[in-house]
């Protein structure tokens, strides 16, 4: 079975210059030009980004009518963030110090919850076969695609929204990184894939989820990264001119870097190529969202393509798009 | 293809391991005990304690660098827990799943009593485990709210059923934090002198510190490793209400259809539900309606299956409860016997299970049934059978 992403949407933030103290960091996302003049003032930033680009990706406005009935029990979500409570967390925080529980806004108590973003998603489109929130740093978003594409493969849903949100923090914690939210319809179709088929912007044929423990000596275990990057390589099953795109954060610099080099000895063992075998890491800025926004890139570039996003506490996600192999998952 | 369990973990009010666990679940006499006093908040709600699990180790290896906090520590044992239990190796570990539900992560780490000193890398709890034992295979943490354990199980089964892994670690685990427990104040779901879900007069939950853990297998793995299967996996459906951020659907049309799917394959009513029921009576009567509609289906009435909501004695644990849910479906398979719900002085008239009261009641039929919901109308239900 091959799974389809149908359609793409994202709302991102492009970075700053770096002595911006954060105060003005909403600025670029206007909310009532994407959602309407009223139903969001409670919603949590992230939680806008994600109903922007949820909406993007559906073809929808944001009053229209949630799905109901056989459709909706078919239809889910599955949402990607890593700061998603960060900023409501602090706020609530500083107010129970100050002027304790009866200071905490009512209106606001649904935004101390990771899953709020996805559940506020679901609402608003009727998903009701599942609304899945996953929260690892850094690879929460590409992992949603890899789970949508298990859901869909197991039968859970006909069709998923795979989606990623993140609003960043403010303080040393969001330094050089920006808000975002992303999202992919995929639905399952058995038929041969064709990337410029009516609706489709390309196929998904494998994914993968791995992570690569430190050794005793404190670095990346060799032998574990070898094998994960082994994995990964075989979802392009021995192609040339892949495109491969690793993406992490500054602090998984050398990780990415190490996975990178591993993937293309992989695949050329496969007796494959990658198109641009010096490639640098692509830099991680919009943290949980960023695996996703690459991945809608190559997406929308075409061929046989592989994202991996990793963090810096070593875990590890690919997707390939596209690749001339029957559908493969490890 | 079938899904067992092999290896079961805990750490709960009770103390370290499965057997306190179970050992208190029987007493069923549990209440809880004020917040400590360092909690920063000026009440001391009452809560069900974990006992301090001590350092994760090893720290530095583990995380990189980052700092573990209190739920990756309660994990950590968990799971130490129930990997021992399992028989499972350090290479059986290597290409094995990681699934972690969790609600808040290590929440203690942005909890801090100097505000310069938090820390907002509060869901590295899945890194922390994976460096901790070594697993390296498909590793998630799930947020589904309170449901987030149920999912971390299901979601683990789902990783072996498509052939992305033959073992996985599924587990939970959610420790105090102040503004959880102020947030839930402010919205009147606490009740204020203990978690008692089967009480007419029941007035909110009570959070309990917790975690859980549980090793899913291949029956084919676990056939080859000769590892003994504690229970099967039966069956598992998954349901959203998409209708509020925070209360479930009143009809419970979701959950039902969720339950329903879990007991897709089964040919009669299980002997037991462990439910979610957390003492918030309007969640509470819309669960076992849904869940009771469900069981009657399949066939039998309601009223022939047992009630179980262990959060009387635990509290409310949060992304470890639907793990918790199923370590007590396991042992309440192994030992036969449904142990009392506890609290209860006038019983909840509208409950359409039979809810055990006073003392062990024995299973009747050697299946249990776990239900797991969540703020956002996340709903989750696990189907368990015995084995052999």
């Amino acid at each position: 079975m091959t799974v389809l992403i149908t359609a793409a949407g994202a709302v991102a933030e492009e970075p700053r210059p770096a002595e911006g103290d954060g105060t003005g960091a909403a600025a670029w996302f206007d909310p009532a030009a994407h959602l309407g003049r009223r139903g969001w003032k409670y919603l949590s930033p992230a939680t806008r980004y994600l109903l922007a680009a949820g909406n993007q990706a559906l073809g929808r406005r944001h009053d229209e009518p949630p799905l109901t009935g056989a459709p909706a029990e078919r239809f889910g979500v599955v949402t990607g963030t890593q700061y998603a409570i960060a900023g409501v967390h602090r706020r609530m925080d500083d107010t129970l110090a100050t002027t304790g529980v009866q200071g905490i806004s009512p209106a606001e108590v649904p935004a101390f919850s990771m899953n709020t973003p996805g559940s506020q998603l679901a609402i608003s489109t009727g998903a009701r076969a599942f609304s899945v929130t996953l929260t690892n740093p850094v690879t929460a978003g590409l992992e949603a695609v890899q789970f949508a594409v298990t859901a869909l493969r197991t039968g859970r849903a006909d069709r998923v929204v795979a989606a990623a949100a993140d609003q960043v923090p403010a303080g040393d914690d969001g330094r050089d990184r920006y808000d975002a939210a992303a999202a992919v319809v995929l639905s399952r179709d058995p038929a041969p894939v064709s990337g410029e088929g009516v609706g489709v912007l390309a196929g998904i044929t494998g994914g993968i989820s791995r992570f690569v423990p430190r050794g005793a000596d404190g670095d990346r275990d060799p032998a574990a990264l070898a094998a994960s990057c082994g994995r990964v390589a075989a979802l392009a099953g021995g192609a040339r001119n892949v495109r491969l795109v690793v993406s992490g954060p500054a602090a998984a610099a050398e990780f990415g870097g190490a996975v990178r080099d591993a993937v293309v000895e992989s695949l050329a063992e496969a007796g494959g190529s990658v198109r641009d075998p010096a490639g640098a890491v692509s830099r991680a800025r919009h943290c949980a969202v960023s695996g996703l926004l690459e991945l809608i890139a190559l997406a929308r570039t075409g061929g046989t393509g592989l994202v991996v996003s990793v963090s810096e506490s070593g875990h590890l996600t690919a997707i390939a798009l596209d690749a001339p192999v029957q559908s493969e998952f490890h | 293809m079938t899904v067992v369990v092999t290896g079961l973990g805990a750490v709960s009010c009770f103390g370290s391991g499965t057997a306190a666990l179970w050992d208190g679940l029987l007493r069923a006499d549990r209440r809880p005990v004020p917040a400590p006093d360092a909690c920063g908040l000026s009440t001391r709600p009452y809560l069900y304690a974990a006992p301090d699990p001590g350092p994760v180790l090893p720290d530095a290896a583990a995380s990189g660098g980052e700092p573990a906090g209190r739920t990756s520590a309660l994990v950590a044992a968990a799971v130490a827990e129930a990997v021992g239990d399992a028989g499972l190796t350090a290479e059986d570990l290597r290409d094995a799943g990681l699934t972690v539900g969790t609600s808040l992560g290590d929440i203690d780490l942005a909890e801090t009593r100097e505000a310069s000193d938090r820390h907002l890398a509060t869901h590295r709890v899945a890194a922390v485990l994976a460096g901790r034992f070594g697993i390296g295979g498909p590793s998630q943490t799930l947020s589904t709210a309170c449901s987030a354990g149920a999912y971390a199980v299901g979601w683990g089964a789902e990783l072996i059923e498509t052939g992305q892994a033959d073992t996985v670690i599924a587990c939970g685990g959610d420790a105090f934090s102040r503004v959880a427990i102020g947030t839930l104040q402010r919205f009147g779901l606490v009740d204020p002198e203990c978690c008692r879900p089967f009480d007419a007069d029941r007035a909110g939950m009570v959070t309990g510190e917790g975690a859980a853990a549980v090793v899913l297998e291949s029956a084919e793995s676990a056939r080859h490793r000769g590892a003994a299967a504690r229970a099967a996996l039966a069956g598992h459906g998954w349901s959203c209400d998409a209708h509020h951020p925070m209360a479930p659907e009143p009809s419970g049309e979701q959950l039902c259809r969720s339950a329903v799917r879990a007991l897709a394959g089964a040919t009669e009513a299980p002997g037991a539900v462990v439910l979610h029921r957390a003492g918030v009576a309007g969640n509470d009567s819309v669960e076992s309606a849904a869940v009771g509609r469900a069981v009657a289906a399949v066939g039998g009435g309601a009223a022939e299956v047992a009630g179980y909501a262990p959060k009387a004695v635990m509290g409310h644990t949060a992304g470890a409860a639907g793990v918790f849910g199923c370590v007590i479906a396991a042992l309440i398979l192994r030992h036969g016997v449904v142990p009392p719900n506890a609290h209860v002085a006038t019983l909840d008239p509208d409950c359409p299970l039979r809810v055990p009261l006073g003392e062990p009641a024995p299973l009747t039929r050697p299946s249990v049934l776990v239900s797991g919901t969540g703020f956002g109308g996340n709903n989750a239900v696990l189907a368990w059978r015995a084995v052999g």
